[in-house]
């Protein structure tokens, strides 16, 4: 592939390029994706030999003094988390466990009992015990924290008993099936905190250093809202059973870097002022991609694909032809050639990355023809400025998301074009977190910037639940089904309800994932694609 | 003036100051609640968590009730006031911790950023005013009174991102983020001490102007011998200082609360980010606790601007300006 020049001061020229290299980026784009999907491996380089020792710098978008595991439910926060407490069980790529503090672990038929058995002689880097106990009690203070933990807490579930039958015997027994649970126990927002810990009142865990885990890394020092350091734990031994390193880590330290802009991270990544980075400006990633000193993942992040989450309920989108149409006109190769070089077209309603996709590409097209048939059909005729009309009412909807989303809003703007040829008004602006949320609550929007990471079939429920008897029905069969295999039929099936009905309106598989000099090196990613960063390295400098 | 004059004079300033004081806070107060959505709703989940952000299942009145948010508007209004009253700026509402510590954690942080960038922008301004003002070329002394307005006229956030660029990442001379020890103090500093001094010596390089052409400077001064410089230095800059010292006063206000931008830019803890991010998360109590010790920060600024006049001005000292102000 053509290298892309930086110019003398390293700065990033404005990306120029053809069509056709375009095409060939975008082209490469997708088969790197669809190997992506099997492949499972980690990151490239694992060839070379690890080097110890060390300090690996990262940046990731929106941090701040806490990192509470459970409440840092943002990816690129939640990535230096990993480093710092284990899990129960480890997700691998391909959506199955493997063993980490559990070395065994049984699920009853309906996916309503977890029983796991902890690994011994496992401690916290306050030399607490890792036992049944200290499991159960760092689940319990979420559970006592209610809506403080409102992530962590959804995940957990209808959670109606923790018991110890022995020291290294936990059972989870939950009111509803929920086979998302080991899902959930993999997670670094339900990773394992020292009693010491669980006992610290909510404020006191937001402090930063409160936070003990068993990991292959130790908090020692907050800088407050501007980052921390992980020091290396000298005595680990117990690394989740497909890392290449089971003893201690071969990084001496992680810094933890919150730097607030974008451009000015990613310019830090090019001079070497950072080794790993997480949330990339579209001009930043298409550079990065031809850049030969940094690697920039192209896999998108397990979960859903980005796009419009219709609101069935506002007036227009509560007929289906309206939602048909709307979904038909929109041309995803004009999107795409917006977006940046690295973002790929939509197949389903997961993204390619996720352990239950299908693909489903065939489902999403483009037939303006069709569209404005569908429209016609449904009685929304043209009105005097364009805008098709309806008993006096205009079809115009309103777009909301949160600041994160800003920078998809140039590739927004080419759908509010689309639509607007079909005679379809799309206003669009961010909110803040507060006022979003309040929107979602009182059903106040058109459509919602849907979004969502988490590598599993469940991610879907939680914004289309409720919409539909039948997908609801999908939803409660994917809790209900511990099996991976018949899980991913069933979520292949809610999927395709979901595209069939046009309650989602995928735009593309937004690759905002990490970027890192080729100098780190990041052999295992767990499924929710966070680095096990217990194997990675830095080349010495 | 007389003693019971002076206690008139101060307990007038006091009275004054708790009313701007109340005044500020009464007004966020109630600003702030026009807000939409509140500070349970911006803490839970965000748009990129990982899974899922559900809010329609969340039963979130628990939490309302938890940080005191379900109460009525008047409740919490006095509550926050009777606190206020006793020194208790209450707990984060997103956080939970006290306000006074995570004040306590910020303030240090911005008040050495402002006060390194007052010490350099004043001399600065100085030495510019009269670069500005002294030479007998035209030409010289045009392009000294358009650097100020030039760079008054920049971004801020445009100059931090430049010095960043140039000093941090293609030189790296200090570093473009943080603020752990005195190498990354430099950067910050710079851009805003050199946007003070700019604001001073705009203001200086009017009012020493007008001096220069006074009787005194233009006539008396050099017909007793005594050269353009020594006139400029020995009689002209004091008189010239009134303007600035009322630029002064503002400037450490803006400094206060306007650290924000250079905080944001150059990654750093501070009063202006705190701000910044606790109005983005309705976090109604840190948002007044900042506002507070805003106002009561800029009412001891006034005075000591009051106070700086009566220093420079000896007529001041023997017909107290204070007192009029006060009859008035």
């Amino acid at each position: 592939m053509k290298r892309h020049p930086h110019d003398a001061t390293g700065r990033t020229r404005p990306p120029r390029r053809t069509m056709a290299a375009l095409a060939v980026l975008m082209t490469a784009g997708l088969v790197l994706s669809g190997c992506a999907a099997g492949a499972g491996g980690g990151v490239e380089n694992a060839s070379s030999t690890p080097v110890k020792g060390g300090v690996l710098k990262y940046r990731a978008a929106g941090g701040g003094k806490s990192f509470d595991p459970a409440t840092t439910t943002g990816y690129g926060l939640a990535v230096p988390v990993r480093a710092l407490v284990d899990s129960l069980v480890f997700n691998k790529e391909d959506g199955t466990f493997a063993p980490w503090l559990a070395t065994e672990w049984k699920v009853n038929d309906n996916a309503t009992q977890f029983t796991f058995t902890l690994r011994q002689g496992v401690t916290f880097s306050n030399g607490e015990k890792l036992d049944a106990a200290a499991v159960a009690l760092s689940y319990q203070a979420l559970r006592d924290g209610g809506a403080k933990y409102a992530v962590a807490n959804q995940w957990i579930g209808a959670l109606a008993k923790i018991s110890t039958p022995d020291p290294y015997t936990v059972v989870f027994d939950l009111a509803k099936p929920n086979s998302s649970f080991l899902q959930s126990a993999s997670s670094t927002v339900l990773g394992i905190v020292a009693p010491a810990t669980s006992k610290l009142p909510f404020e006191k865990r937001q402090e930063g250093l409160g936070i003990i885990g068993s990991g292959p890394f130790v908090a020692t020092e907050s800088r407050g809202e501007e980052g921390y350091t992980l020091t290396r734990r000298k005595d680990y031994a117990w690394a989740p059973e497909p890392a290449q390193n089971q003893g201690p880590a071969y990084l001496d330290e992680i810094e933890v870097h919150n730097i607030q802009d974008n451009s000015i991270a990613a310019s830090e990544l090019r001079s070497g002022g950072l080794d790993l980075l997480h949330n990339t400006e579209p001009a930043d990633k298409t550079d990065f991609a031809n850049s030969q000193d940094i690697t920039i993942r192209r896999e998108p992040l397990p979960g859903s694909a980005l796009g419009f989450a219709a609101n069935i309920k506002v007036p227009g989108l509560d007929d289906v032809r309206v939602r048909r149409a709307l979904a038909l006109s929109i041309d995803r190769k004009a999107v795409l050639a917006r977006a940046s070089a690295i973002d790929i077209a939509p197949k389903s309603a997961y993204t390619a990355s996720n352990p239950y996709f299908t693909d489903q590409s065939d489902k999403i097209k483009t037939d303006v023809g069709e569209a404005k048939r569908l429209l016609d059909e449904a009685g929304w005729k043209p009105g005097s400025d364009g805008v098709r009309t309806k008993n006096g009412k205009r079809l115009s909807f309103q777009l909301v998301y949160s600041p994160s989303t800003i920078s998809h809003e140039p590739n927004i703007a080419v759908v509010q074009a689309q639509w607007k040829d079909i005679g379809v008004d799309l206003e669009f602006g961010s909110l803040t977190q507060a006022e979003l949320n309040q929107k979602l609550q009182s059903g106040d929007y058109s459509f919602s910037w849907g979004s969502g990471t988490r590598p599993d079939a469940d991610v879907l429920r939680s914004t289309y639940g409720g919409l539909d008897k039948e997908l609801d029905g999908v939803f409660s069969q994917i809790l209900a089904e511990p099996d991976i295999a018949k899980r991913k039929v069933l979520a292949a099936k809610a999927s395709s309800i979901i595209l069939d009905e046009a309650y989602y309106i995928p735009l593309y598989d937004f690759i905002q994932p990490l970027a890192y000099r080729n100098t780190t090196h990041i052999p295992l990613l767990e499924a929710t694609h966070i680095p096990w960063l217990g194997d990675a390295w830095v080349d010495k400098k | 003036m007389s003693a019971p004059e002076v206690v008139r004079v101060v307990a007038g300033k006091i009275a004054r100051a708790v009313v701007v004081i109340f005044a500020a806070y009464s007004a966020s107060f109630f600003l702030l609640f026009v807000l939409p959505g509140d500070a349970v709703l911006a803490r839970i989940g965000t748009t990129d968590t990982i899974g899922s952000a559900d809010v329609s299942d969340l039963n979130l009145d628990v939490l309302r009730d938890q940080v005191g948010l379900s109460d009525s508007l008047w409740t919490q209004y006095l509550h926050g006031l009777t606190g206020l009253l006793h020194g208790d700026l209450g707990r984060s509402l997103v956080t939970e911790q006290p306000v006074t510590q995570l004040l306590g954690e910020v303030l240090p942080n911005t008040l050495t950023l402002a006060g390194v960038s007052l010490l350099v922008s004043v001399p600065l301004g100085f030495l510019l005013a009269v670069l500005a003002v002294n030479p007998r070329s035209r030409a010289l002394r045009s392009l000294g009174s358009l650097v100020p307005s030039a760079y008054v006229s920049l971004p801020v956030f445009w100059v931090g991102i430049l010095f960043v660029y140039l000093f941090a990442i293609t030189l790296g001379w200090f570093p473009s983020n943080g603020s752990q020890g005195i190498a990354s103090l430099v950067l910050p500093t710079a851009v805003l001490a050199f946007l003070g001094a700019a604001q001073f010596a705009q203001v200086l390089i009017s009012s020493l102007r007008t001096e220069l052409g006074t009787t005194y400077a233009a006539v008396t001064a050099p017909a007793k011998g005594a050269g353009r410089f020594y006139t400029l230095y020995r009689h002209c800059l004091r008189n010239a200082s009134f303007p600035f010292l009322a630029v002064f006063g503002l400037r450490i206000g803006q400094l206060l609360g306007g650290t924000v931008v250079v905080e944001m830019v150059f990654s750093r803890v501070g009063l202006g980010r705190l701000m910044v991010d606790s109005v983005k998360a309705v976090d109604l109590t840190v948002v007044l606790g900042l506002v507070v010790v805003l106002a009561v920060a800029y009412v001891v600024i006034n005075a000591l601007v009051d106070i700086g006049y009566v220093l420079l001005d000896p007529r001041l000292r023997r017909r107290a300006p204070v007192h009029e102000e006060v009859a008035a």
